[in-house]
């Protein structure tokens, strides 16, 4: 890595802000087309194999995995993060938002440089046609500039590099990726799949698709997946997607990337007669020195919720109002997906077996409701899908001594879990704003939420738990069980809007190509720019939308239109 | 944890949690809480806290609770520094002195039933003070006396050196996964990561 050279003796063709997974597709993209990029995060360097927790056994964590809990309540109150990674969360102490002053929601950020891109889930969708074409289709939120064939090719070229395990179904609601062979389902998932598609007309149980490769790609340095399910500790096989063992190596190749850790972005300098961004004011989080750093683009890619921010706090002249808030829309439309709505039943007859070694990924069961028409029964419009798993847990037995020691040596009966994620509805009254007095350590004004779930959000919920029980039934599970708490905004982690993408400069922030409509030299290519949700996990179309910007770019600059 | 983002977050699920998972209803609030606010299972009390007497029937309570068969038991694992820690640190004032006043207890059944200070009982009159501590029949205990104890003596049992690697088969690498494992081939618990599973 290159790193803490004095940047503002170098020229740069372009700025990108934010090196988790959207910034970190912008760096690869764009030095390969040949620009000299100058990546920035605000998070502490981890260099890929460099990871502090990776391999340990519980016994040789000094707290066996957890924090101690007055440094949770002190500094990780918000994320919750434990020991295994608490290394790779914010402190949410030292980087507060206002989280007394709005609704309650969970930012939940990083700390680290390749952000979010160490600790994800890993499960990677693409988003259908039935997605693109909501927000036209009920009117809700503004129209999706582009539709699902623009989206494809670049859904193709990601995909291709990140690696995606999973199998290709031909489903229109959930279309395939190019996928390697995907993680194998355990005894108790297969016999579910089998019940379910058999019983009940029309219900796929099919793989998880996650971006733990199956293969070696010695290509590209990276070892397939070992089953040890910890992946959050950071994974030096490089077999899951992050920045550090994916992107952040191909920018290097190039030799054009030089990188910036510990540089917090304070906002963006705005020359209203060009109508183009002309720098960005960073401070040094270590050294408290504040520069203006220039390029001909900038790539904002500090995650939904932190380049609006970044956004709002860059004004204009006035001092007031942001430069890239013509339309108003800018902060409104956020969304999550709501969850914690679960069902769960035991198989019969598989107590013989258990799984040795943990794969990455369970299953999931595809959005089946509203597909491109109302359902008669559906009081509610879009859909949820189930991420699934089945898992056994240790036996606890009665008693104690010998006998109950040695009955603890075997395991409770298989349960298979269903865990809904529904479609938030992009609602322009649910927004973030900038606190008019709160400020951080580096005098950015504090986030404000006000994002709230409502009866539609609610109501997905319901039906699913209902339609999960269905499933149950038929498949012939017993004890099946369900549990719902209602979901806190921003605690399933997939927080996206804020900055939407329209044709039309009156109600949208961003043009088709994730650029800005104030200024055709900057691009948002991370979730801020969804103006709508989809229920399935985002951070793929993140990729795609990045990858894509990236070449719009590279594009204008060879034709002298930037 | 407060938030799941991949569907089941196993991953961000700590030992301790883990060990809570088990226990269902029924557990002791001081624990839950400890497992809510992410406690520290770690085997090192900032205090000392016990008497000697307290420290040596929480010993062998202990032992007797998880004990050393064809793997070894809970003093080996070091249980009793853990429990002490827990008690020193976790617990609340209420829950401390409920918890001290149950190892007293036991102390106070031993002489009064068998003449005799605990540490000198054989091990089967040790596990009639538990069987009675079980089923709620040892006058001066607090009811849930014996749950308390062995949901302590577990979490730390099942944490420790010992219990990851001796009692329970530990494949920290495992390359391969085979979600059809025949038990019987294992015959154990088999620990890849944090969450024993
Ligand atoms: C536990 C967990 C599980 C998840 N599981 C999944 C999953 O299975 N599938 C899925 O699709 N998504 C999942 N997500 C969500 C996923 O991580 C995010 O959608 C994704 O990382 C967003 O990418 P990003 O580049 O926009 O933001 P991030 O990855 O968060 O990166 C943003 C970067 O910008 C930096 N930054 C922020 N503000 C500034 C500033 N002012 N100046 C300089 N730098 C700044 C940050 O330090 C960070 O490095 C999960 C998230 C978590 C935490």
């Amino acid at each position: 890595m290159t790193l803490n050279l004095p940047a503002s003796d170098q020229r740069f063709d372009a700025i990108v802000i934010g090196s988790g997974i959207s910034g970190g597709w912008a760096a690869k993209e764009l030095t390969e087309k040949g620009l000299r990029v100058l990546l920035l995060d605000r998070g502490h360097v981890v260099a890929h194999g460099e990871y502090p927790t990776e391999g340990k056994a519980p016994f040789e964590l000094p707290f066996r995995g957890d924090t101690p809990p007055q440094e949770l309540l002190r500094d990780h109150a918000v994320n919750q993060a434990n020991e295994e990674s608490k290394h790779f969360f914010n402190n949410d102490r030292l980087n507060p938002y206002a989280r007394e002053d709005g609704q309650p929601f969970d930012w939940i950020r990083p700390a680290a440089f390749g952000g979010r891109s160490l600790v994800w889930g890993r499960q990677s969708f693409r988003w259908s046609r039935f997605d693109f074409n909501a927000n036209a289709a009920d009117g809700h939120g503004v129209p999706w500039p582009i539709g699902y064939d623009d989206l494809a090719p670049w859904y193709d070229h990601v995909e291709i590099f990140a690696g995606i395990a999973g199998s290709a179904e031909n489903l229109p609601e959930l279309p395939d990726s190019r996928f390697l062979p995907p993680h194998k389902m355990n005894v108790a998932e297969l016999w579910f799949k089998q019940q379910v598609e058999t019983r009940m007309q029309g219900r796929r149980v099919i793989h998880g698709r996650a971006s733990n490769i199956t293969v070696d790609r010695p290509d590209q340095n990276r070892t397939k997946c070992q089953n040890r399910r910890q992946c959050h500790r950071g994974c030096s096989f490089g077999a899951y997607f992050s920045t550090q063992a994916v992107t952040l190596p191909a920018a290097e190749a190039t030799g054009r990337l030089t990188v910036l850790a510990d540089r917090v972005v304070q906002s963006l300098v705005y020359d209203e007669t060009a109508k183009r961004v002309t720098g960005v004011r960073i401070v040094d989080t270590q050294s408290g020195t504040a520069e203006t750093l220039t390029a001909r683009i900038v790539f904002l890619c500090a995650s939904a919720m932190a380049s609006v921010q970044i956004l709002m706090h860059s004004r204009l002249s006035n001092g007031e109002t942001s430069f890239a808030n013509e339309s108003g829309m800018l902060g409104r439309g956020v969304m999550d997906h709501p969850t914690k709505a679960r069902v769960t039943g035991t198989p019969p007859g598989l107590d013989d077996f258990i799984v040795y070694g943990q794969p990455p990924t369970g299953f999931v069961v595809p959005r089946f409701r509203n597909l491109g028409e109302q359902d008669p029964d559906a009081d509610f419009v879009r859909g949820y899908f189930y991420h699934g798993i089945a898992r056994r847990m240790p036996s606890l037995a009665p008693g104690f001594g010998a006998e109950m020691k040695h009955a603890m040596r075997r395991y409770d009966p298989w349960r298979v879990h269903l865990l809904t994620f529904a479609e938030c509805l992009p609602y322009s009254d649910n927004r973030v704003t900038l606190h008019p007095e709160k400020v951080d350590r580096f005098g950015v004004p504090q986030l404000v939420f006000n994002v709230a779930y409502r009866d539609n959000e609610q109501k997905l919920l319901q039906d699913s738990m209902v339609q999960a029980r269905r499933m149950m039934e038929a498949a012939g599970l017993q004890d099946i069980q369900t549990s719902y708490s209602e979901p806190t905004p921003g605690s399933a982690i997939h927080e996206m809007g804020g900055a939407p993408m329209g044709t039309d400069p009156r109600t949208s922030v961003l043009n088709r190509w994730s650029q800005a409509h104030a200024a055709s030299n900057l691009f948002v290519t991370d979730g801020a720019q969804m103006n709508s949700s989809s229920c399935v996990n985002p951070s793929l179309t993140y990729m795609a939308l990045t990858a894509r910007a990236a070449d719009h770019a590279a594009r204008q600059i060879r034709e002298g239109a930037l | 944890m407060t938030h799941h983002s991949e569907g089941f977050d196993l991953d961000r699920r700590s030992a301790l949690a883990g060990m809570i998972a088990l226990f269902g209803i029924g557990l002791h609030p001081a624990l839950a809480r400890a497992a809510a606010a992410g406690a520290d299972p770690g085997f090192s009390a900032s205090r000392s806290l016990f008497t000697p007497t307290q420290r040596n029937t929480v010993a062998l309570l202990s032992e007797r609770i998880v004990p050393t068969t064809d793997t070894p038991g809970a003093i080996a694992a070091g249980v009793p520094a853990y429990i002490e820690m827990m008690v020193a640190d976790w617990y609340d004032g209420e829950d401390a002195t409920t918890f001290l006043s149950d190892v007293d207890a036991f102390d106070a059944l031993a002489n009064t039933r068998y003449g005799a200070s605990l540490e000198r009982l054989p091990a089967q009159r040790l596990d009639a003070l538990l069987t009675a501590a079980m089923e709620g029949t040892a006058p001066g205990l607090s009811s849930r006396a014996f749950d308390h104890l062995k949901q302590l003596v577990l979490t730390g049992y099942y944490t420790s050196e010992v219990g990851v690697t001796q009692e329970r088969l530990y494949v920290p690498v495992p390359g391969e996964s085979d979600g059809r494992y025949p038990y019987a081939k294992a015959g154990r618990i088999i620990v890849t990561n944090l969450n024993f599973l």
